[in-house]
């Protein structure tokens, strides 16, 4: 033991700088905390004392990665190797003192800077002590787990490679790798399957195979950004995967360092397998990324073809540059030819897997199986986020009967058109699973959507604001594109507010939203940490407009109604490019003849509110810039506005 | 005793040590000579539980090499020795104190005072002889019984020289102590050893082989 503890303090001791930076990291984020002195006090508790602190979060990976590169780094000089592995200890001794104090070095001081924060905050009131514990608990626990992850597979790199290069790059691929091959792959099976959109087990792998997905999940760094509560049965599943992948990690670097060579190896890896892993792995990303690149040429569809193409030009130009990064020689650009053979079949293989498993999914799940379904009209940007919908509509009954139907015989397996509408659809099935699928709604066919429009359920999902509780907003925004407001209300005015809105909602149709631009945009802004919530207000909102004019506000009113001073008109040119259109500025009028003014202003709405441009189209060659008085008459001011077709 | 039996050590498709087997009695002081890249750092890795053997098997006093039980037994000078950017010969003592049961400051004091070596001074200031004078003295103070050296002689000046002969010489005598060493210079290991092995391209020869080599 004494032994043990005399060699942890020498491997302190060559770790000081170490120490001196994380101290002085987590010392200064804490120090800044402390210093924000209106920190409203459920921020405090979920913010900056929970684990989901992004600035926490990127000195986890950023130690993790440092402190596993630096475990080992007596193995990358021959006197300090013979130094350390000549010492009475085991490999596993030295290992696990190494492996002791970077967790020591990163989790004392987190621990010492979150609890101190936390009786700061505790103090100035700011936090409560009995709210506060699990938080910084879980803020103590899932960094250093995090951190331990990181390091390990820093410290894989580090011992699977033999040059800081390669280590970097392997590194790099452990990170970024099963992220880049997931999106990769709903690519081609986006373009290979024209019903794919999200597959739930792609995402799923994508939670756990990813570590800084994985890392952010179970850190709930995206509730962070959301300004969201942290909750612990949200996170569990990826913290525990989190922890199995830390052990795993752990043992597996432990095997290594145990059977690895110490003497430098006149080659890229330590081990030769590593060297195929690296090349093929690899291999299968870029000539996916190649395949999916080629796809661009295809216009709307797989093209066997090209992926043919791709295949058999980009596997052997990828497999002479990889050639030259692994040997770090140009001159080995043409060189291991068996491997080309074999990198040929490995992506035939790959893709051929693909185009099986997206074939056996491209189907329509049988009715009888369907226990409720929800659709989103992406072109329908002012219901929201058509995600989001997905997951708050549920369409059971006679209307999931009559939308199926509605799908197989409007979009059915068709392909994407030129004048085709993205349609997004959600099947809850009976067994407890989901199926994402995207189809494409003939323009022609576009009006048949009213039908969807109108089911009971759709809107719920679709516009949060009939979803909307009135405790849960503060205060209402209200703009026209021209003026803004904010209404500061009160509890019941709020109610009525809203109450008018839905019941003016409820009656609006999808053929009113594909005519008429909307006449203004109210927020509904929550408390802090719930996000707001936009409504559009088109004509024939009667009643909220009535309740708008008791605060004084003339909701009506458009741009013709405003004294306008002079319109300049900047027309553009399209030009069509091989996969861009290039937009250009054409000319530029000015116009100032009060009637030419006055015709023009009755056919101009607000930019801001041509939120529905696939659906209601306006003149996007021209931006008109509509000048006009304040209602003081005093000050001239602008407004970019587009032109009705 | 440190027993060597068919030990075959290769670095990549190059073979370093074929097949190699030695046996070094306690209390003796072993020589190995040999060209450049003959394999002798190697070896003395090997039995220091540095490097693992391809084949074969190193035993010291029975103890598979590489175990924490042998390795207690041995201490490795290398020919080039890694210290910290702030260390002194004091700091070095503490560093050996740490891991050895047997290290005695008193002697590495003594010893350091005897070559004349400041304590406290650092160990980068120093010229290569006076460093392998650290080094020396510190591994004859950790008192284990076996002590391997690689080019101990290499930097040191004849009349250091003697007076490291006559301490390595006297902890043979004295406590038993079973030296190895490998250099290049054959007439210091006349001077020293009790056996000289030579190795050429990985294999032990005889001394009439490695007469009629030269």
């Amino acid at each position: 033991m004494k032994r043990l503890i005399g060699l942890m303090l020498e491997d302190l001791k060559s770790k000081l700088g170490m120490i001196a930076a994380v101290w002085y990291s987590m010392g200064m984020l804490c120090l800044v905390f402390s210093l924000k002195n209106t920190i409203p006090a459920g921020e405090v508790r979920s913010l900056y004392i929970g684990p989901g602190n992004s600035s926490f979060f990127v000195l986890t990976i950023v130690f993790g990665i440092l402190m596993g590169a630096g475990a080992f780094r007596f193995l990358g000089s021959e006197s300090r190797t013979d130094l350390y592995l000549a010492l009475p200890f085991t490999r596993q001794q030295l290992f696990g003192v190494s492996w002791l104090n970077n967790l020591l070095i990163f989790a004392v001081p987190l621990v010492v800077c979150r609890v101190l924060f936390f009786q700061i905050s505790v103090a100035m009131g700011y936090s409560q002590y009995v709210d506060g514990k699990l938080c910084v608990g879980m803020g103590c626990l899932v960094p250093t787990l995090g951190f331990l992850f990181v390091m390990g597979l820093s410290m894989l790199a580090c011992l699977l490679a033999q040059k800081n290069g390669y280590r970097i790059g392997l590194l790099l691929l452990f990170l970024l790798g099963p992220d880049m091959f997931l999106k990769q792959v709903e690519k081609l099976l986006g373009a290979m399957v024209p019903s794919f959109y999200r597959s739930t087990f792609l995402e799923t792998l994508k939670g756990y195979l990813s570590p800084i997905t994985l890392l952010s999940r179970a850190a709930g760094v995206q509730e962070y950004a959301d300004g969201a509560y942290w909750i612990l049965e949200e996170h569990r599943p990826y913290i525990l995967a989190l922890a199995g992948a830390f052990l795993l990690l752990t043992v597996l670097c432990l095997l290594i360092f145990w059977i690895r060579p110490a003497e430098r190896i006149n080659a890229m890896f330590t081990f030769r397998p590593v060297e195929y892993f690296v090349r093929y792995g690899c291999m299968v990303l870029a000539g996916l990324w190649f395949v999916n690149g080629f796809q661009a040429f295809s216009f709307y569809g797989f093209s066997t073809a090209l992926a043919g193409i791709a295949v058999l030009f980009g596997v052997p130009v990828l497999h002479g540059l990889l050639n030259m990064i692994l040997a770090f020689d140009a001159r080995k650009f043409v060189s291991a030819k068996w491997h080309l053979l074999a990198e040929i079949v490995v992506m035939a293989l790959v893709l051929g897997l693909f185009s099986v498993w997206g074939k056996s999914n491209e189907q329509m799940p049988a009715a009888e199986k369907i226990e409720s379904i929800a659709v989103a009209l992406p072109a329908l940007a002012s219901g929201g986020n058509g995600e989001e919908a997905l997951e708050q509509m549920k369409m059971e009954g006679d209307a999931l009967s009559d939308v199926y139907e509605w799908i197989q015989f409007i979009c059915g397996e068709k392909g994407r058109e030129e004048d085709s509408y993205e349609l997004l659809v959600k099947y809850e099935l009976q067994d407890g699973g989901s199926k994402y699928c995207r189809y494409w709604l003939p323009g022609y066919a576009l009006a048949t959507f009213d039908e969807i429009f109108t089911k009971e359920g759709y809107k719920r999902g679709t516009y949060a604001a009939l979803r909307l509780d009135r405790v849960k907003y503060v205060e209402v925004q209200w703009t026209n594109g021209v003026e803004e407001y904010t209404l500061d209300l009160k509890e019941e005015e709020r109610q009525t507010l809203l109450k008018a809105y839905q019941e003016d909602l409820e009656k609006l149709t999808f053929a009113k939203i594909r005519q008429r631009t909307p006449l203004g945009r109210l927020t509904f802004a929550s408390t802090k940490n719930q996000g707001d919530i936009v409504g559009y207000l088109y004509p024939g909102f009667s009643k909220t407009l009535q309740v708008l004019s008791h605060y004084g506000i003339d909701g009506k009113k458009r741009i013709e109604d405003y004294e306008i001073a002079r319109i300049v008109v900047d027309r553009y040119l399209l030009k069509d490019g091989l996969l861009y259109r290039v937009r250009y500025l054409a000319d530029q009028k000015t116009m100032t003849d009060p009637q030419q003014i006055k015709a023009l202003a009755k056919e101009l709405s607000a930019e801001e509110l041509c939120v529905d441009e696939l659906l209601h189209r306006h003149d996007q060659n021209a931006e008109y810039t509509v000048y006009y008085r304040d209602s003081a008459g005093q000050t001239v001011r602008s407004v970019k506005c587009l032109k009705g077709l | 005793m440190i027993e060597i039996c068919n030990v075959t050590k290769r670095f990549g498709k190059f073979v370093c040590l074929d097949q190699v087997s030695l046996t070094i009695p306690d209390g003796i002081v072993y020589g190995l000579v040999g060209e450049n890249g003959a394999g002798k750092s190697t070896l003395l890795r090997l039995i220091a539980g540095v490097y693992r053997a391809d084949a074969g098997q190193i035993r010291i006093d029975g103890k598979k090499a590489s175990t924490v039980a042998a390795k207690k037994e041995i201490l490795y000078m290398p020919d080039r020795q890694y210290y910290d950017r702030n260390a002194t010969p004091l700091t070095i003592g503490h560093f050996y104190r740490n891991f050895y049961d047997g290290f005695s400051m008193e002697d590495y004091r003594g010893l350091l005072e005897m070559f004349g070596l400041e304590e406290n001074a650092l160990l980068d200031s120093f010229s290569k002889g006076m460093k392998k004078q650290v080094f020396l003295a510190a591994a004859i103070c950790t008192n284990t019984r076996y002590l391997l050296c690689d080019e101990v002689f290499d930097g040191l000046d004849p009349q250091v020289r003697k007076v490291v002969n006559g301490l390595l010489l006297s902890a043979v005598e004295g406590r038993k102590l079973t030296l190895f060493v490998v250099s290049h210079y054959l007439e210091e290991l006349d001077r020293i050893c009790n056996e000289k092995g030579y190795l050429h391209r990985g294999r032990i020869l005889t001394e009439e082989e490695w007469m009629r080599l030269l």
